[in-house]
């Protein structure tokens, strides 16, 4: 009985198991071409290197620099230990204007218009194994959410045949939503281990850590996750067609619930904020990094076991709801 | 002990009565046919008997009990319109049923593709409508039910296949397989169902075995010279059911005495006056359209109803 969801689910996972393929060819290929055989996270001073200085500047930061195959590197470290690397060299690609600089965190790229690429690496900053988790979590909630219109899809013309099989309406329904959460966590198993293979790839596995707070906040993560999928499924339960139209207008109202609870005028903020505690976004964890490492911050600002437990009675309410208006359907 | 006993069967959209107490029994190992006009209701009460939706009230039992998740094990359900997943080959919803039945007959499912030449690579989308129908009965049948239920298994599909339907139901009563089955295609009703009820807005009309349903009554049919002929009085005739006049052609149906209303439509000037059997045809058009192909001026009686 979960023959069809199963395959269901498969068409959906193998789109995303595309884009997400199609990012770690991209990285790849930024691997490849982008720093040559350079391993910038773990970059020590080669044998090979020339012009190897090495200088104190006032504040106590140690400089060592060198060159080595056509490229420049300056070590930093400071008095607090704070280490990065800067890789200087020659770029196929010039900047249109002075310099252009894009910055990816740990990682940020300068390039000039002598056409140069400057490679910044923090080896001291840290990425918390939470932020990987909270990153797969939001992307497979989208697709999980496709996949919440699962009783709007059998509800759309085919519950003659669903309904007309040797196993009660509840259990169908429970099957589908086990079907859809294994497929789920699959995913973000899946999109934390081509993180971490991308990072590994440039030499940054090392900067992933988990501490005693990184199981909660997964928890919140995944949960974060199926409750989606429960709102979509709730939501979209006893509509037919229009269950696609409702999921659409579900992510941009989530996205915009938050925002909305920062407006003062006629109170608007403080009633927003009562319908945002059934928002799943408003839990999730964003990461305020820094150099020393990372905290989690939620737009509801109570403890991760809140989050938790909130997220867990929207799911579970959610998928009863779900299964309410799928027992009270009609074919 | 009927296989199927439905009692009091009541379905409202709104205000409007899809089904008034509709009440029916059908025989283990029979063939049951459902006849009506399009919207008489024969959709909405195979709906309700398989709890596909939820009638006001009545009741249906299935061998005395009510219908359960289990008893689908036991049943085959061809559906009005195509319910198949377009994005499924027509392999994968075989799949779904063997994974589903656990009677599910894999032998029988390859015999039902080739008889309807289906290639299960095929998804759905690519079938044709009497394809779809044609795979619909495939996955009815390969679960080897004790009872069939089929809202007109025959639509869309061409002349061959639509006996080939009709010869796998025979097959199945032969075999003691209920069956209950709706067609607009009266003359396989007439050919496959031993017992025919006829449901018209919602209730239902008449109800009995097709031969006690022909033996009962008679067309008397006369010939007139002219189409300016008189019929006075023969409506008056408590055995005369309808009458139809086309022409310079009078047919009238006839309950008991129709020796009597031949001498009649003598009296009045026919030419020729002949006497024929009635047909299921005859029978359904004059249950739910008295007025089919009457003139103006013309009587109609049901006397049936009353």
């Amino acid at each position: 009985m979960y023959y069809v969801e199963m395959l269901r689910a498969w068409r959906v996972m193998r789109i995303f198991l595309i884009i997400l393929g199609a990012l770690f060819a991209l990285a790849v290929i930024g691997r490849i071409f982008g720093h040559g055989s350079m391993n910038v996270g773990d970059y020590t001073v080669p044998p090979t290197a020339q012009h190897v200085t090495h200088s104190g500047s006032a504040d106590g930061t140690e400089i060592t620099t060198f060159d080595d195959k056509g490229q420049h590197v300056v070590f930093r470290s400071d008095r607090s230990g704070i280490q990065t690397v800067a890789v200087t060299e020659l770029s196929a690609r010039r900047s249109r204007h002075s310099y252009s600089h894009a910055n990816f965190g740990i990682v940020s790229v300068t390039r000039s218009q002598h056409g140069t690429m400057t490679t910044t690496v923090s080896r001291t900053h840290k990425i918390p194994l939470d932020w990987l988790f909270g990153i797969a979590a939001f992307f497979v909630a989208i697709f999980g959410s496709i996949l919440g219109l699962a009783l709007s899809r059998e509800n759309d013309g085919h519950l003659e045949l669903t309904w007309t099989k040797p196993v009660r309406r509840e259990a169908y329904a429970a099957t589908i939503m086990v079907v859809d959460t294994c497929a789920m966590l699959v995913l973000t198993a899946i999109t934390v281990g081509m993180c971490v293979a991308v990072l590994a790839m440039f030499g940054l596995a090392g900067i992933i850590v988990a501490d005693q707070g990184t199981f909660s906040t997964v928890s919140v993560c995944l949960l974060f996750m199926l409750a989606f999928y429960a709102l979509a499924m709730a939501a979209t339960a006893s509509l037919r067609r229009a269950g696609g139209i409702a999921l659409a207008l579900i992510w941009p109202a989530s996205f915009i619930l938050p925002g909305l609870t920062m407006v003062k005028w006629l109170n608007i903020g403080a009633v927003v904020r009562v319908v945002d505690t059934l928002n799943p976004i408003a839990y999730l964890p964003s990461f305020g990094g820094s150099e020393e490492g990372a905290h989690m911050l939620t737009l509801v600002p109570l403890g991760v076991g809140y989050s938790i437990a909130a997220l867990a009675l929207i799911t579970v309410a959610a998928l009863l709801a779900s299964l309410l208006q799928w027992r009270r359907l009609e074919a | 002990m009927s296989t199927i006993s439905i009692r009091n069967l009541s379905k409202s959209y709104g205000p409007v009565a899809a089904l008034s107490e509709f009440s029916i029994d059908i025989e283990k190992g029979s063939v049951f046919g459902l006849l009506g006009p399009n919207g008489a209701g024969k959709t909405t009460a195979f709906k309700c008997m398989l709890g596909l939706a939820r009638p006001n009230h009545g009741e249906v039992l299935y061998d005395g009990a009510p219908l359960e998740a289990r008893t689908f094990e036991r049943i085959g359900y061809i559906p009005e319109r195509s319910v198949l997943y377009d994005w499924m080959t027509l392999g994968e919803h075989l799949e779904m049923q063997r994974r589903a039945f656990s009677r599910f007959n894999v032998g029988r499912a390859k015999e039902l593709l080739t008889l309807f030449s289906l290639d299960p690579r095929k998804r759905v989308r690519a079938l044709s409508k009497g394809m779809r129908t044609a795979a619909a009965v495939v996955l009815a049948f390969a679960v080897e039910p004790d009872i069939l239920i089929l809202d007109e298994p025959t639509t869309g599909l061409d002349p061959v296949n639509q006996r080939a339907v009709l010869k796998l139901m025979i097959d199945a009563s032969a075999q003691g397989k209920t069956i209950l089955f709706s067609s607009h295609q009266i003359g396989q009703v007439e050919r496959a169902a031993e017992t025919i009820a006829i449901l018209l807005d919602g209730k239902l009309l008449l109800e009995g075995a097709v031969d006690d349903l022909k033996s009962g009554w008679k067309i008397v049919e006369g010939i007139f010279d002219s189409d300016q002929f008189s019929i006075d009085g023969l409506g008056a005739d408590p055995g005369v059911r309808r009458i139809e006049r086309t022409g310079r052609i009078l047919r009238v149906s006839v309950r008991s005495d129709s020796d009597n209303v031949a001498n009649r439509i003598t009296q009045l000037g026919a030419r020729d006056v002949r006497t024929l059997d009635l047909n299921l045809e005859d029978i359904f058009l004059g249950a739910v359209d008295p007025s089919a192909n009457l003139e103006q001026g013309a009587i109609v009686q049901n006397r049936e109803q009353n």
